[in-house]
């Protein structure tokens, strides 16, 4: 993101080394010239030209310098960060897949809780107070139902997405479509069908997790000010959201029945 | 244990949902997964198969049989 007035040294530093030398060269060539005795002057105008166009752009350098550096450091310190945690979620899903199948469930919902707070956490380093949500289907429940599973950051438990309300089949209709949603200000644009609350957030992304055997549920990340995310957040959700997958698929066995 | 009432309940849900090209199946995991009944069938781009898998699974079952 660029800050406001952030154009106003890209403009100094490319234009104050031509127009400096070039003004600079034109008084000093015109002092050598002169015989109306302001030659002190316009040799000191000439310097002060030069000498300006040679510091801005000593100093450009300086900045371009300890720019790359300080995106370097942020870029190392960010994957970092990202091993750091995404690596629970990741050894959690493994071990997960170590034990019975009848233990398997507990994992889950520990491996949702890891998922959770490593997506809040890396994205809470640029975005103000995010929270981060993983629902699963409740098929127990008629009519059914997507409940939170696990959920970190900024606010209470969310409420659940009830099939036969417009919220939740809403949600449910979208789970199915398997395409990643992202309203970076829902003031300005909904989905379809969206009777939110919209309760402290004014943006959210929100991806299905799903495997060619279905849709397990999603994961939604949300923010109260609009525009606090980009497409790396979007990508990270995705990302968290199919690391997901592989605990609903090893959660359960292969012979999947209908619900009664 | 369910009376009838409620059996007429969870068909109108099934009904529902039949409608709108998905319904939900309770996985042994005790969570459930939706489905779609639309005949649409989504793949992940993202999945790369092992060429043992996709090609010649059965033919090397045989094999070990014999």
């Amino acid at each position: 993101m660029s800050k406001r007035g952030g154009w106003i040294w890209p403009v100094i530093s490319a234009s104050v080394p031509v127009v400096g030398s070039f003004a600079g060269a034109q008084l000093i060539a015109w002092g050598i010239r002169d015989t109306t005795g302001i030659q002190a002057w316009l040799f000191a105008g000439g310097v002060t030209g030069v000498a300006a166009a040679v510091g801005v752009t000593v100093a450009g350098k300086i900045v371009e310098h300890r720019r790359g550096t300080s995106i370097d450091r942020a870029r190392r310190n960010q994957l970092v960060k990202l091993r750091d945690e995404l690596m629970p979620f990741a050894s959690t899903t493994a071990d997960m897949a170590r034990q019975p199948h009848d233990v398997r469930q507990a994992y889950l919902k520990t491996t949702a809780q890891t998922a959770a707070t490593a997506l809040r956490s890396v994205v809470a380093d640029h975005v103000a107070r995010p929270r981060a949500v993983i629902y699963l289907l409740n098929a127990d429940n008629e009519p059914v139902s997507m409940d939170s599973i696990a959920h970190s950051g900024r606010g209470e438990r969310p409420r659940p997405f009830v099939q036969g309300t417009t919220r939740g089949d809403a949600a449910l209709s979208f789970i199915e479509k398997k395409a990643v949603g992202f309203y970076p200000d829902l003031q300005k644009k909904r989905p379809a069908g969206y009777d939110g609350t919209m309760s402290g957030y004014n943006t959210y992304i929100s991806v299905p997790v799903w495997t060619e055997s279905g849709s397990y549920g999603m994961v939604t990340l949300d923010a109260p000010k609009a525009g606090s995310f980009d497409d790396g957040d979007v990508a990270l959700v995705e990302l968290v959201a199919e690391m997901m997958s592989i605990a609903f698929e090893i959660g359960q066995d292969d012979d999947v029945r209908v619900a009664e | 244990m369910k009376n009838v009432s409620d059996d007429v309940v969870a068909r109108a849900y099934t009904s529902a949902m039949t409608k709108q090209g998905w319904r939900v199946v309770k996985t042994s995991g005790g969570y459930g997964v939706l489905k779609s009944t639309a005949g649409t069938k989504a793949t992940k781009s993202t999945v790369v198969r092992p060429t043992a898998v996709t090609g010649k699974k059965g033919q090397g079952a045989t094999k070990i049989d014999r």
